[in-house]
């Protein structure tokens, strides 16, 4: 209660958003928006109502959040959430909330009928010879090895589904993988391991996807040619086939070892691991080649006892958002013509469709990823009933912030991107029922409408999780007011950094940087090991979107358009490994690239558009 | 419906046996094709799943080649092959005579593999202006001889084949203006419903690499 008065007491957003609301709340009979027509769909057709509908999906009649901006957004009271929710269900469920490729929408599923899948951890196997790792000297720590399996497997998406036929990655101590997403793997600061990837997919399969494989570690900090190199080059193999393994390095030494400044303040949280073979990633991605990857050090222990006391265990969820379209016979289905950004209409969770879950009545940690090949996130936490609900923010791709934000209502998330919160379940009575809700409208692979600043919010979206509180239960976790603070890039290294530009565009349907369709045999950038760099990113492409994935290192975020970012990406307190372009955002971002050595790349994490040529290699000398 | 239904559970496994013993790049491209004989429906043929899928893109109803003849274009010219597709125009001054410039390179580089393991289908973007005649005379002037067939016909086939395949910007200012077209190329394996696109401006030395990959 104190908190809604204080926020009515000091914020002019929150007295402005209520009367904003009041004036809001009614469904107008807008014409169809114009924006995602496509010229192949008579007209009339935009109006009919959809069919039978498994759950909320985006629709035109829907009211939208209007008038704010991002920061507006984000500083709501939950009481304004409140009151901008209306029951009223829209007039239409809304006209063709699919996208616009050939396929046909996904069957109809019974929301919220099977539990959330916790895919579970790798566990090691014995030492084996791994010839081709190297490891530099800082890494003292014996290593921990581990097998992982590629295979074609068949996994139950929902019980009123036939199992899908997907690839998959699985612990090779376990026989019998049950679920699409693959074994997380948790790995501890300064203990390097080895992970051996063995291709056992079909060599002889038939359908989108190539079974060959490069396994990109999201987010590590590693050797080079452990980092999942998308094409093999002469002298340069990173690509293995079916029936050959591959042995990946992770020295899990903190940026900086070798040169003899580590610092433990640039250490990741939540990272994950996927395919990434030149212009077939998003096929194999959509095919389920993707695992969780978790770190672990004094500070964040996994243990809510010991360290920061974050909430562990049972009470750390990590939540693989994926979005994906079933066939009549629920397969995957996927049109391997269109390059615009595949969008799906089953909403998946650690590889279930529409799964729930059952907490108790206290703090828990989330672990968000937006594992979508095209599709951009905006999640609220709603209440049934329609209130949205607050949590803190606590890490973003980059790791932990360096303070919590708290008091969040919106976790806005581009493909490939992670956000922790911690919500606190002690607020809501027994019984109470949330969900995890996709608020952005996006109606094709262009990105969501509005843009970074002002995403169009509907007020009501797809549900991906349902949450259900339940008994009490002893909470020992917290939030501290300090998690792990880092200090911002100085004036002198700003000053002293490389500057380069990077024009993100669409030429002939093609998607370009500074011109260029990919090319692999060649750098389009050298930069030397250890030097600050600042590279400005910029769409330059009309309405497209972009997040932007640079590899090896973090990004500190200097400047958005010229202006001090968003605290959620913003130097001091957040580092981010995939920047948002919204429509002719531009960015600029400091760069050190420490430690390792030799061929790296920076590409759009819309997977589409990175198999589309937006992709580049860069070169630390 | 259910018929495709049941047929659909078995496909996979069906088209993973088809498909092994064969090797499109080893395979001559005039192999068994089992023409769906006197018809243009693409759903007549025994095709299941993602085979299926690109044979209702391709479509049958016929299009006219530069000899003017009539051609079912998924059963004769892309059912069991490695294609390799592109969209010009004759009176084009853009990309296209780079494009076709390019392939031109790229036929070379294959050697005796064009036209045996890998042909090249061009579809007019001007259905309109363009005759079979005035391709015969485009694909004299670019040397082009066999292996390599151009299409033109109906305007609204060729629209929506355009569209289904890809070839075309969500922007409709963009779309409607020919001089931004699509300068890619779509490298296909039919039987193996392994699909990709390719910027026709990449080097010719990586757009065979390309075509490698998906041909394997």
């Amino acid at each position: 209660m104190h908190a809604l008065a204080r926020r009515l007491r000091g914020g002019s957003h929150a007295g402005a958003f209520g009367v904003a609301v009041k004036s809001r709340a009614r469904v107008t009979a807008r014409p169809p928006f114009v924006r995602g027509l496509d010229p192949r769909v008579p007209p009339e057709l935009y109006t009919a109502a959809r069919g039978a509908s498994d759950a909320p999906h985006q629709g035109l009649h829907r009211e939208k959040e209007k008038g704010m901006n991002r920061r507006d957004l984000l500083r709501l009271s939950i009481i304004g959430g409140g009151l901008a929710w209306t029951q009223r269900r829209p007039l239409f469920a809304g006209p063709l909330a699919r996208p616009f490729d050939d396929l046909p929408p996904s069957p109809t599923t019974t929301p919220f009928v099977t539990p959330l899948p916790a895919p579970p951890v790798l566990t090691p196997v014995a030492p084996f010879a791994a010839p081709d790792v190297t490891f530099p000297p800082q890494a003292v720590n014996a290593p921990t090895y581990y097998k992982i399996i590629s295979e074609e497997r068949f996994v139950s998406l929902h019980p009123e589904l036939p199992p899908t036929r997907m690839w998959g990655y699985r612990d090779a101590n376990v026989a019998n993988w049950p679920y699409a997403v693959g074994p997380t793997i948790v790995a501890r600061a300064e203990h390097p391991i080895v992970v051996r990837h063995e291709n056992q997919l079909p060599a002889n399969h038939v359908g989108f996807g190539v079974p060959e494989e490069t396994v990109h570690f999201h987010g590590g900090h590693m050797e080079a040619r452990s980092d999942g190199f998308p094409e093999s080059l002469p002298g340069y193999t990173t690509v293995f086939g079916p029936g050959e393994h591959y042995d990946y390095g992770y020295a899990m030494l903190d940026p900086g070892f070798s040169h003899g400044a580590p610092d433990a303040s640039d250490r990741p949280s939540t990272l994950w691991y996927h395919d990434h073979l030149l212009d077939f990633t998003a096929q194999n991605v959509y095919r389920g080649l993707v695992g969780l990857f978790l770190f672990q050090d004094e500070l964040d222990t996994l243990d809510e006892t010991t360290g920061l006391r974050l909430p562990s265990g049972e009470f750390d969820v990590p939540l693989a958002f994926q979005d994906k379209r079933l066939d009549d016979q629920g397969q995957l289905a996927y049109d391997v013509f269109d390059h615009n950004g595949f969008l799906g209409d089953k909403w998946l969770v650690n590889g279930a469709i529409q799964p729930y879950l059952n907490v108790k009545r206290r703090k828990y940690r989330f672990r968000l990823l937006n594992g979508c090949n095209a599709r951009f996130l905006g999640l609220r936490l709603v209440r049934q009933g329609g209130s949205i609900e607050p949590f803190d923010l606590i890490a973003t791709e980059g790791g932990l912030l360096s303070a919590p934000l708290r008091n969040r209502n919106l976790a806005f998330l581009s493909p490939a991107q992670r956000e922790d919160i911690v919500v606190d379940f002690a607020r809501y009575p027994a019984g109470t029922v949330l969900f995890f809700e996709n608020r952005l409208r996006q109606d094709d692979g262009r990105g969501p409408s509005g843009t970074f600043d002002q995403p169009e919010l509907l007020n009501r979206g797809p549900r991906f999780l349902k949450i259900v509180v339940g008994a009490d239960a002893p909470d020992p976790s917290v939030v501290p007011n300090v998690l792990r603070p880092f200090t911002a890039i100085t004036q002198a290294e700003i000053n002293a950094a490389t500057r380069r530009t990077f024009e993100f565009k669409r030429r002939n349907g093609v998607w370009v940087i500074n011109g260029q369709a990919v090319d692999l045999t060649q750098p389009m950038a050298t930069v030397q090991e250890n030097a600050p760099e600042i590279w400005r990113l910029k769409n330059g492409s009309g309405g497209w979107w972009h997040p932007i994935h640079i590899h090896l290192e973090f990004m500190h975020v200097l400047k958005r358009n010229g202006q001090v970012p968003p605290p959620d990406e913003r130097d001091g307190i957040a580092k981010r490994d995939v920047i948002t372009l919204g429509p002719n955002d531009e960015v600029e971002v400091f760069l050190k690239f420490r430690d390792f050595r030799g061929r790296w790349v920076m590409h759009c994490h819309t997977i589409e558009h990175e198999d589309a040529f937006m992709m580049m290699r860069f070169d630390v000398v | 419906m259910r018929a495709r239904t049941l047929a659909l559970a078995l496909c996979s496994l069906l088209a993973a046996c088809a498909a092994s013993g064969s090797d499109p790049l080893t395979r001559g491209a005039s192999a068994t094709t089992e023409l769906a004989v006197g018809t243009t429906d693409v759903h007549a043929l025994p095709l299941q799943g993602e085979r299926r899928r690109a044979a209702e893109k391709f479509g049958d109803a016929p299009l006219l080649d530069q000899a003017g003849r009539e051609r079912r274009v998924f059963s004769e010219l892309v059912r069991d092959r490695v294609v390799v597709v592109s969209f010009v125009y004759t009176r084009c001054q853009g990309s296209c005579p780079g494009t076709t410039a390019n392939l031109v390179r790229v036929r070379d580089l294959l050697g005796e593999r064009f036209g045996r393991d890998v042909t090249f289908v061009t579809f007019s973007l001007d259905p309109e202006r363009d005759t079979p005649s005035d391709f015969a005379d485009y694909a004299a002037r670019h040397g082009i001889t066999d292996g390599w067939t151009f299409l033109t016909g109906g305007k609204e086939r060729l629209e929506e084949l355009r569209k289904d395949l890809g070839f075309y910007d969500l922007d409709p200012v963009i779309d409607a203006d020919r001089t931004q077209h699509a300068a890619t190329l779509i490298v296909g394996n039919e039987p193996r419903a392994r699909w990709m696109h390719v910027p026709a401006a990449l080097p010719a030395e990586a757009l065979v690499r390309a075509i490698e990959r998906v041909a394997k």
